[in-house]
């Protein structure tokens, strides 16, 4: 998009690209450069590397997991956030941002203290045979914990817009309820429901402080990416680090893209 | 919480940390300590007279000295130093004034071996290195801070203590975990932190592995044995710390292998853990070297060098050998006889090779360790 005269000598024009430029396009440029001061060859070996696969494999998926689920049931406590009057209803509404304000360390050591096999959740599991803390349903523990907020805070403000006219219709019109929810109720949510999973789902694919603490960190089972980037630190593998970093960069870029596709697919039909 | 923050090491000063042990509170760089420093100040100038025999009471003003008499010195070690330091370091202080009569001033750090090599690399401004391993001081060397033959530099080729592998075990050993055999057992879960991050755990990897090899045994062997110790670690914290943590605090595992020294730390602090010292075992030498690099940039060497001479005095030897560390001087080895059993077998890191050796064999990319890793994850 090439902008006109007039808007290229605009304020927000400038200080949009002088913001940027400092805290998004230079630190992005500087990793990519640090990693490419390898060779080729080095970039392709570490990137490939059969330890780093799983890593991707564990963070992305693992992600990917956290973000459905805050998706599902985000919307639903936004619903109820919305629609419904009850005691206490402010302080839940107040309650839902503390994942942001809690360091991440405290959460991962609270959430593996009480998923351990003696904690109050994991003890509740352990005699069916399920494990959390230490295991990648740990990594989901953290990951959808630390991403709760989103869904939610992108959700309600768009239901708190919605007419209650609209499904009033819907229904003296023969809607059943799922009908209801389907074609009229869900679609508008949509795009915001995937801004907060494509929120959601970044943050979690960059979570490391809660991660490194509630999993085992074993290769191949669940080691995620990051605690891998400051593990070649701590061997003073910079280059190393970047490069995995930079790796991890690229597709979260891919998956976000691909749920702004999504979302611009959703509004056409708007 | 025991997330030692590699960006942030902690420092204090002498005078800060001796303020609050008299004040028999461990409390950190809160208000509270900043409260207990300008306190402790007045004591501690009359304590530091006292020991210097000088006849300076704390109600009248220090003695006028020029700003060049008073010299400031880094030190940068890893966390469990520390109960030792902070006794070593006001005797130096003390001495050192006596012979010069210049104050000295201690900038302390401490944090795992590992990240406080990197902080140093990065930039942390240490006059003194104590680190948990001759492959850390390498890296040092290898950044261009320390010069080549640093270890002929002090005492004992600039070893400064030791201490050996631990197996720490629960209340009443329901296991029955009776040395290195045992860890390979499949019923056996076991806590070490990940070698290629703790310097802590590559003693453990190497205790393990020479229990094997220098039995006489083959490296196949070896590698078939840590191959399944491994399988049985169900979790890999980041440092020593950590693991500790993950033992206790979270209850993971039936063995948790630590330093001799920390062990015995904790048993004064009235942890008392039921451990086992291997007989076969390997010497955990840990070394002192002066950051060439920065002394000379501060003007510091002279006091560096006296400081680094200084720990290896029967004094400072004790103080070591208090907080768990075996010493290196003979006659308070005798002293403490009692406290660190005899081993057997004990070899050391130069039987193995060597730390350039051992971290292009056992712990760089697609080494030994990756290809153990490899197996168990299977």
């Amino acid at each position: 998009m090439i902008p006109s005269p007039l808007q290229s000598l605009s304020w927000p024009w400038r200080i949009t690209w002088v913001y940027l430029t400092f805290f998004l396009f230079i630190p992005m440029v500087a990793l990519l450069l640090r990693a490419l001061t390898l060779s080729p060859a080095e970039i392709w070996r570490i990137a490939t590397d059969p330890v780093a696969l799983s890593t991707y494999n564990v963070t992305f998926l693992t992600a990917l997991a956290a973000g459905a689920i805050n998706g599902v049931a985000g919307l639903i406590t936004a619903w109820v956030l919305v629609r419904y009057e009850f005691p206490g209803k402010r302080f839940l509404d107040a309650v839902i941002d503390l994942p942001f304000a809690l360091p991440t360390a405290v959460a991962g050591l609270t959430l593996s203290t009480i998923y351990s096999n003696n904690g109050w959740i994991g003890g509740l599991l352990a005699p069916y045979g399920i494990k959390v803390s230490f295991t990648r349903l740990g990594v989901l523990v953290a990951m959808i914990f630390i991403s709760l907020p989103f869904v939610v805070r992108t959700v309600q403000p768009v239901l708190q817009e919605m007419e209650a006219e609209a499904e009033e219709a819907a229904w003296s019109l023969g809607a059943s309820p799922w009908q209801t929810f389907w074609r009229v109720l869900l679609p508008p949510l949509m795009p915001a429901i995937l801004t907060g999973v494509a929120l959601g789902f970044s943050r979690a694919v960059g979570e490391y402080g809660s991660v490194v603490i509630i999993a085992g960190n074993i290769p191949f089972k669940d080691l995620i990416a990051p605690v891998l980037i400051i593990q070649r630190l701590e061997q003073f593998d910079y280059a190393g680090a970047t490069v995995v970093g930079s790796v991890l960069l690229l597709i979260s870029l891919l998956a976000l893209l691909l749920i702004n596709f999504l979302q611009s697919q959703g509004r056409r039909y708007l | 919480m025991t997330l030692p923050d590699p960006l942030q090491p902690q420092t204090n000063t002498s005078q800060a940390a001796l303020a609050s042990i008299l004040s028999s509170r461990a409390g950190r760089r809160s208000r509270r300590a900043v409260l207990q420093f300008a306190l402790g100040l007045g004591v501690v100038g009359a304590i530091s007279a006292c020991g210097s025999g000088a006849p300076d009471t704390a109600t009248s003003p220090a003695p006028p000295e020029k700003a060049g008499q008073k010299v400031e010195l880094t030190l940068v070690s890893y966390a469990v130093t520390q109960a030792a330091y902070e006794q070593i370091i006001p005797k130096f202080a003390a001495q050192w004034k006596e012979k010069t009569g210049q104050e000295v001033e201690f900038n302390q750090s401490y944090g795992g071996s590992g990240s406080q090599t990197r902080a140093i690399l990065d930039g942390l401004e240490a006059d003194v290195a104590a680190l948990a391993l001759a492959g850390d001081t390498k890296k040092l060397q290898e950044g261009g801070l320390i010069e080549p033959g640093w270890e002929q530099e002090a005492p004992n080729d600039a070893i400064v203590h030791r201490s050996v592998a631990a197996l720490v075990l629960r209340e009443g050993n329901p296991k029955n975990v009776k040395g290195w055999d045992d860890l390979a057992r499949g019923d056996v879960a076991v806590v070490t932190a990940n070698p290629k991050t703790s310097g802590g755990a590559k003693w453990n990897f190497l205790g393990a592995w020479g229990y094997k090899t220098q039995a006489g045994k083959s490296e196949a062997e070896a590698l078939d044995f840590v191959t399944n110790i491994y399988k049985n670690v169900p979790v890999l914290p980041k440092d020593a710390r950590e693991a500790t943590d993950v033992f206790y605090t979270r209850g993971q595992g039936d063995v948790l292998i630590n330093y001799e020294n920390e062990v015995l730390l904790a048993a004064q602090k009235g942890e008392v853990q039921p451990y086992i010292i291997p007989d076969v075992n390997i010497s955990i030498d840990n070394p002192i070297a002066v950051v060439d690099a920065n002394v000379d940039k501060h003007g510091t060497r002279e006091v560096a060098e006296a400081f680094v001479q200084f720990l290896f005095t029967p004094e400072a030897q004790r103080e070591f050998a208090k907080v768990g560390f075996r010493p290196v001087d003979n006659s308070v080895a005798q002293e403490f006889a009692q406290q660190f059993p005899a081993i057997k077998t004990l070899f050391t890191i130069a039987d193995l090779g060597g730390w350039s050796e051992i971290n292009k064999k056992f712990f760089a990319d697609g080494a030994i360790f990756d290809q153990v890793q490899a197996q168990v994850g299977k």
